[in-house]
């Protein structure tokens, strides 16, 4: 039997910060059958009580068995399938291994999921999903503080403390990313609205999604704002969304794109159009009206 | 918060309560000393807040590079140790990393000037005032009693800059009231008088008062400003009285040179040329003793500041004959 | 054990590599224009320096002043072409403001202003000074529970002064794992060699006996000095980076030459330097 190629997709991003709805919606676009999901959560090699006996956290590689999760990227490269670890995140404990197989896409996601070289280079497509701290705050105590009753200067304390250790052992990945996911808060004469506009980043002198996407901004098609900023050593090209995309502008991108004659019939968020475009770098070859089907997306939940 | 103490209080201890006080008002304040807490009195704070507190070790240098660093944080530094300690030894660390920058550090230094006593000569810092004085940007300090010393080190919080405090380590009476806050740049005067001006910082305002009223039982009447801001000077004051008596005497617990006696004759050979006479220490260096003879040997007592103000009224009269 | 070349393997520094000679370029044309300043030590920090300011460092130069931004302090303050250089290009300020360096009225000063100059986080100069400094933010850093790192750039000779150790000994007491030292270990000083003047060797022992983790890297490598700078993720102790690089680099004639410590290159020298450097 032919065996259909596997491109892995690596994800990398702070945990609460909206990365598994990402990872979803994405699925969701490319067709949840064609996807398989691994977490490196599953990976941690000490449970939450061991962890707090050695007084590291999870952001801590060292938490983490990232020899067993190379191997079993690997295998899934080769289209193996893998017997792989189940952490529960309501006990903090392990529960029994299950066997996953590899479909057409495979994204890795967690929080160390490029930090070895090796991993890299195995992955087809390396993003860095990167969530600014007053989202994730805003979003915490969304949660938090309706369900669990928390104060919202304990929520802003947890999440500076998580800060070290992002900085540390999270953020550095950004360096071997193909691209470069930042959501923001839209802010308005200095005041911060409920709107979320997103930064889409990639390496000056590649040809991917923001080189297309600078290329239709000079052509007049997308609005946005262009330019260049220096992530982790990289100078990289830069462009921000802020507006609503409507469907005329969305109707010349994907026909500038290749995505198919009809995209979507309502107005779409920067977030959302992010995600047509991330999808749609793998799946263009998609059938038009495909968007359409898949309904609207939210952030995070 | 303050309490008038009825005995006698060196400065250091005024300085000692106020960073307590401080400290419970505002958390930016951060305490530094180089293994002398216990004399400087920073250990009072150390004790109420050991969080903020850090004993830098025998390390002066590295002391005032670290406030300088706090500083840049936001912090209100107060940094302490001996004055001789403080000045002559750090001096290019002053200037280069807490003046040049104008950044939030108190120079708080205790056992200033002569008082030191038995120590001796390689612990009287006499040259501070003058060093500390030259700096572009520092303000200088001397509070005259322990509850002045309260309320400059409250006061010097208030002002986003660089500050030498000069503290002594002698227990003396308090002459200033607690009902006047203190303003950075103010003197003041203690003691009306029209035959002429005793202008003294620190524990010489006491010495000067009591010279002030033995005169005052000779008729002389002299007139007694504690000039408790070195720099900047408040020459309003000095000229006003200069001008009133039309000679001035500087007492100090310092050298006679670049001072409170030079500050006052610069000031006033600008703007109000009189007479300016100067007591306090020889250029000499200090020697071991016990505090109160000391001072008789270097003339910084009520009876040396008479004789000085008779001679120069004598002479005065001779020479307008 | 952590990755640092991109899978873009030797393609990873090419924006640095050009940035680099970039900085170089200014360094020259600055110190030239002005007519004294000091090229050797400049041009041994150059990687160091774009290492820490296009590839390590949480900054922001439209907000210079972010508390939870990281610091950067040159002890070294005789490099200061190099750090105006960089900030420049970085973009705290306008690069054409460069050819003021050292005139009067100039805010980029011989040695660095931090009230004059944006992105300059201490006035340094008179040597010795800039630890101590970084040990203080250091601790304001934990003391306001904020995770910023603080760098400071030291020369190897300036390690002679005593106040340097003070500074060590206390970042040892305090475990200051948010301060991170950079030796520029160029091996020159204004008289001569480091270990003809004044034996320094063995440097690493030294800070490691202070209670430093302590790395050795080949501080012209940017793969090296960002290994190094990962390395400190996983420190409880204060790093001590020791930069073995070559005074003068990337200027032939100034390369290893004690003489260009403190010299301006004339107009000839000056073409010449620039055509090694290249665009």
């Amino acid at each position: 039997m032919m065996r259909r190629k596997t491109t892995l997709i690596g994800i990398v991003g702070d945990s609460g910060a909206g990365k598994s709805t990402f990872v979803n919606n994405l699925a969701q676009l490319l067709g949840k059958e064609r996807v398989t999901v691994i977490g490196l959560d599953d990976y941690h090699s000490l449970d939450r009580a061991e962890r707090k006996a050695v007084g590291i956290t999870p952001l801590n590689p060292r938490a983490n068995n990232l020899g067993l999760f190379m191997e079993h990227v690997e295998r899934l490269r080769r289209g193996e399938k893998i017997l792989k670890p189940v952490y529960d995140h309501d006990t903090g404990t392990f529960g029994e291994p299950e066997w996953v197989k590899p479909r057409e896409f495979v994204i890795c996601e967690g929080l160390h999921s490029f930090l070895f070289e090796k991993l890299g280079e195995t992955y087809g497509y390396k993003i860095y999903y990167d969530t600014h701290r007053d989202l994730k705050i805003r979003w915490k105590i969304q949660r938090d503080a309706a369900h669990r009753g928390y104060t919202v200067e304990q929520v802003v304390q947890e999440i500076r403390q998580r800060q070290r250790d992002i900085r540390n052992f999270v953020e550095p990945q950004m360096r071997h990313a193909d691209l470069v996911v930042s959501l923001l808060p839209h802010t308005v004469n200095g005041q911060s609205t409920e709107a979320i506009k997103v930064r889409l980043a990639e390496r000056t002198g590649a040809n991917d999604i923001v080189h297309r996407l600078i290329t239709l901004h000079s052509r007049g098609i997308l609005p946005c704002r262009c330019f260049k900023e220096w992530y982790w050593g990289r100078e990289m090209n830069v462009v921000e969304l802020t507006e609503e995309i409507t469907p005329p502008v969305l109707e010349a991108v994907a026909d500038a794109l290749g995505w198919g004659e009809k995209a979507e019939e309502k107005e779409l968020t920067p977030y959302q159009f992010m995600l047509l475009l991330v999808a749609g770098r793998f799946g263009n070859k998609y059938k038009s009206g495909y968007w359409e089907e898949r309904g609207c997306y939210a952030v995070n939940s | 918060m303050s309490t008038k103490q009825p005995t006698k209080e060196a400065t250091r201890d005024g300085y000692g309560r106020a960073l307590v006080d401080l400290g419970h008002r505002d958390h930016r304040v951060v305490v530094l000393d180089a293994d002398l807490s216990k004399s400087t009195k920073t250990a009072l704070f150390a004790d109420a807040y050991p969080e903020r507190f850090f004993n830098l070790g025998i390390a002066e240098a590295n002391m005032i590079g670290v406030a300088a660093g706090l500083a840049c944080t936001g912090k209100i530094v107060y940094a302490s140790t001996f004055a001789i300690f403080a000045t002559q030894r750090v001096l290019n660390q002053i200037f280069q990393s807490v003046a040049y920058t104008g950044l939030n550090v108190k120079i708080c230094a205790t056992h200033a000037g002569i008082t030191v006593g038995e120590d001796g000569a390689t612990h009287q810092a006499l040259d501070d005032i003058a060093l500390m004085r030259a700096m572009p940007g520092m303000k200088v300090v001397v509070p005259a009693d322990a509850e002045e010393a309260y309320r400059a080190t409250l006061a010097v919080a208030q002002y986003d800059g660089p500050v030498y405090l000069r503290l002594g380590r002698l227990a003396t009476s308090v002459i200033t009231s607690d009902e006047e806050p203190f303003t950075i740049g103010r003197a003041k005067i203690m003691r009306p008088g029209r035959d002429i001006t005793l202008a003294a910082c620190g524990f010489m305002v006491e010495q000067s008062l009591r010279a002030a009223v033995k005169l005052a039982e000779e008729g002389i009447e002299a007139e007694v400003i504690n000039v408790s801001t070195i720099k900047p000077l408040d020459t309003e004051t000095l000229v006003q009285s200069a001008a009133r008596t039309g000679v001035v005497v500087t007492v100090e617990e310092h050298s006679v040179i670049g001072g409170l006696g030079g500050a006052v004759a610069e000031a006033l050979a600008s703007h109000h040329p009189v007479p300016v006479h100067r007591v306090g220490v020889p250029d000499l260096f200090g020697q071991s003793g016990d505090a109160a003879d000391l001072l008789t040997h270097y003339g910084l007592t009520p009876e040396n500041i008479c004789d000085t103000v008779r001679q120069i009224l004598t002479d005065g009269k001779e020479r307008t004959k | 054990m952590l990755s640092t070349a991109s899978s873009a393997g030797r393609e990873a520094y090419r924006d640095l590599e050009k940035r680099a000679r970039v900085i170089r370029r200014h360094i020259v044309n600055m110190i030239a224009e002005a007519g004294s300043g000091h090229p050797g030590g400049s041009l041994s920090a150059v990687e160091i320096l774009t290492t820490l300011y296009f590839g390590v460092m949480k900054i922001d130069p439209k907000v210079p002043d972010d508390p939870e931004r990281d610091r950067f302090i040159l002890s070294k303050g005789h490099a200061a072409p190099a750090l105006y250089a960089t900030l420049a290009e970085r973009g705290y300020f306008a690069v054409e403001t460069l050819s003021s360096l050292r005139r009067l009225g100039s805010p980029l000063q011989g040695h660095p202003d931090m009230r004059k100059v944006p992105g300059v986080e201490m006035s340094t100069g008179s040597l010795g000074q800039g630890l101590s400094v970084g040990v203080g933010m250091a601790l304001g850093a934990r003391l306001d529970h904020r995770y910023y790192r603080v760098y400071v750039l030291l020369g190897d000779g300036e390690c002679q002064e005593g106040q340097i150790w003070e500074a060590a000994m206390a970042a040892g007491h305090y475990q200051l794992n948010n301060l991170v030292a950079i030796v520029d270990r160029n091996g020159l000083q204004i008289d001569g060699s480091t270990e003809t003047v004044m034996t320094l060797s063995p440097l690493a022992q030294k800070w490691r006996a202070f209670g430093w983790n302590v790395v050795e890297v080949d501080g012209h490598s940017f793969s090296e000095l960002f290994q190094a700078l990962d390395s400190v993720a996983y420190a409880h102790k204060p790093t001590a980076i020791i930069a073995r690089t070559v005074k003068g680099k990337g200027v032939t004639f100034m390369e290893g030459a004690v003489d260009w410590h403190g010299k301006a290159p004339d107009r000839k020298q000056r073409e010449k330097a620039l055509e090694e450097l290249g665009e």
